[in-house]
């Protein structure tokens, strides 16, 4: 019968590097998938498995595959949010460099 | 596809994609600091407000932390507390008018506060609105790019504004929803550009705040309710210490 307590400044600071590691995954995805002139459903799918290879690289390199000892509800966190924000980002950078390249 | 490509100026990409992303970032970055400089400045309480909210909290903290006193030591701070609660001795004013709420508004500290609202308000309305006016003066009426992903026809009025040809496929845009595109895929580039300073200010900020009662605040309880309900709430505090049967408890554990 223990419950885990958090402290609320680390909870916070690591969802804050995660919060990095999207951004910075998500503009890089979205540069890759205009130089390689991805386009429609192909270039999305590409975005959903690139975040989620990052989500889990994060897991496996970041949070030692321990996530639940960083972040209060693991699964939700680390691998559903963060992925419809960071479409816009994505989308940026895949018309800009699409747009560039072609 | 069945139709052939429109094929687009190359220039078209570094004398309009590239400086309107340029423009659109060097203005977020202007506009948080400036956001930045116009943000109120914590002020000077007078002590007595201070000393009344500090009050309050000690009260509070000795009915949460009480355990760890003994019998003795609960009965004193009780008697001392309950005491001061109810005299005046630490109110901020001495014998507060009623105030209603209207005349809140006219009372200077809010209406810097509703002013610093409106502030804010206005650093995020009036860049926006200089550079959709600039991208649409400067950059009407031509096709700029093609997005790599299909979109609805019913995209065609707002993605082509100025471009006289019904037909043309929607995937043709003009600079306006680059505009848009960068409006909201920009969020990454700045977080990444300003770091994580502002975050962790943000931060400490709501840290702060937490656990100060908002008294005499607009709205806010009076602090002579507060002080009232803090020593009820003291008086009827039970004598539990957790030394007692210290020693039973540890022996029965181990």
């Amino acid at each position: 019968m223990k419950e885990t307590i958090y402290y609320n400044g680390s909870i916070q600071s690591n969802k804050q590097k995660l919060g990095r590691v999207r951004d910075i995954s998500s503009l890089a995805l979205g540069v890759g998938c205009g130089i390689l002139a991805l386009e429609s459903l192909v270039g999305f799918g590409f975005y959903i498995v690139g975040t989620t290879l990052t989500n889990l690289l994060f897991i496996w390199i970041c949070c030692g595959s321990e996530p639940s000892k960083f972040f209060v509800s693991p699964k939700r966190e680390l691998l559903l949010e963060g992925v419809v924000e960071n479409v816009p980002g994505f989308v940026m950078m895949w018309c800009l460099v699409y747009a560039i390249v072609s | 596809m069945a139709t052939p490509d429109l094929i687009l100026d190359p220039a078209l990409k570094y004398w309009v994609l590239l400086p309107i992303s340029f423009v659109m970032v060097l203005v977020g970055l202007i506009r948080s600091n400036v956001t930045y400089l116009l943000s109120p400045k914590p002020k000077l309480e007078p002590y007595r407000a201070v000393r009344e909210k500090q009050f309050l909290k000690r009260a509070q903290s000795f009915t949460q932390n009480s355990g760890v006193l003994n019998a003795r030591e609960i009965r004193d701070r009780q008697q001392f507390l309950i005491e001061k609660l109810n005299s005046s001795d630490f109110y901020a004013k001495e014998g507060e008018e009623e105030l209603d709420p209207l005349s809140a508004f006219a009372d200077p500290a809010n209406n810097e506060a509703m002013m610093n609202m409106a502030k804010g308000n206005m650093m995020n309305y009036i860049p926006q609105t200089v550079i959709m006016g600039w991208v649409n003066y400067f950059f009407a009426g031509f096709v700029i790019m093609k997005l790599p992903f299909p979109v609805t026809d019913g995209f065609k009025g707002m993605l082509q504004t100025g471009v006289a040809t019904p037909d043309l496929n929607v995937r043709y845009v003009s600079s306006i929803s680059w505009y848009f595109v960068n409006l909201f895929g920009l969020r990454p580039v700045y977080s990444l550009l300003m770091g994580d300073k502002e975050a962790n200010e943000l931060i400490s900020q709501q840290n702060q705040q937490q656990g100060m009662p908002n008294i005499g605040g607009p709205g806010g309880p009076k602090a002579d309710k507060l002080f009232k309900a803090e020593a009820e709430s003291i008086q009827i505090l039970g004598h539990e210490s957790i030394f007692d049967g210290i020693v039973e408890r540890v022996l029965s554990e181990n």
